[in-house]
């Protein structure tokens, strides 16, 4: 284990040791780039006014990932505010009856396909990362967010359900979405033979 | 009508048990019966761990934007 930091380095360094690690950080949670441009620098600034409160108990990008944590938070936050929280009546669930038949059972082609022998090594390439970015990017906003909140956050579903405004039933249903149209889109841009 | 969920129903469990809730025997039971069922569990789970894998590729910031940075922390 590395040894504790006893105090923040010199700005100055930040943007050169840290800055990509926290552009993608931040990218990876709000696919936007200028926002996660503006997001960066909300938290550099903001740890350049605590740094004499750095006491070095964890490293210096770990301290700086968690004041950019709260800035995401409150991006998500604010976005999920502003935005319509409508559940229905936009074809949604007319998607999702799509994908069923009336007896429940799978759909003939929408039905989960083999994704070969080993997905989880095959999700480790560069590859299915940006796939699976262009698959988070059609998502819905909300739907997007739900996700992001709890699977690469791994926000608890209260707190999650709490930080989007929406009662925990709702963000059930938001992420099952996000969690069926993120693996049919792959499946379908990714997993099909002929995307091979 | 039957004990055991239909495979819309499933799907609906399957999402829930990623964000903690429990499957009961009924959904054991299903999952033993389908084979389709048993893949849509893997591939939320591969989902999960592959969107928490992403910060680690993709493109860092552009030149412009750390200098931008720069400038913040320098004003």
């Amino acid at each position: 284990m590395a040894p504790a930091e006893k105090s923040a380095s010199d700005p100055a360094g930040w943007v050169t040791a840290y800055g990509d690690r926290l552009f993608r950080y931040a990218l990876s949670r709000i696919r936007d780039e200028r926002a996660a441009e503006d997001l960066v620098q909300d938290a550099l600034v903001a740890a350049l006014g605590a740094r004499a409160r750095f006491e070095g108990r964890s490293t210096e990008l770990t301290w700086l990932i968690g004041i950019l944590r709260n800035k995401i938070f409150e991006h998500l936050r604010r976005q999920a505010r502003e935005s319509t929280l409508s559940l229905g009546g936009d074809g949604e669930d007319e998607r999702e009856n799509a994908w069923f038949e009336a007896d429940g059972h799978w759909r003939g082609s929408d039905a989960p396909a083999d994704w070969g022998g080993e997905p989880h090594a095959r999700a480790e390439s560069d590859e299915f990362a940006a796939a699976l970015r262009g698959c988070l990017d059609a998502l819905t906003p909300n739907v997007a967010r739900a996700f992001v909140l709890r699977e690469m956050e791994g926000v608890e579903h209260g707190e999650c359900a709490q930080t989007l405004g929406v009662p925990p039933g709702h963000l059930a249903v938001l992420l099952y979405r996000a969690r069926m149209r993120l693996r049919r889109c792959l499946e379908k841009g990714y997993f099909a033979p002929e995307a091979a | 009508m039957s004990v055991l969920p239909d495979c819309r129903d499933m799907s609906r469990r399957l999402s829930a048990e990623r964000d903690g809730r429990r499957l009961d025997w009924r959904a054991h039971v299903h999952l033993w019966l389908c084979d389709v069922c048993r893949r849509a569990r893997a591939q939320f789970a591969v989902l999960g761990a592959a969107v928490s894998r992403l910060p680690e590729s993709g493109p860092g910031l552009s030149d412009a934007a750390k200098e931008r940075l720069r400038r913040a922390l320098d004003g």
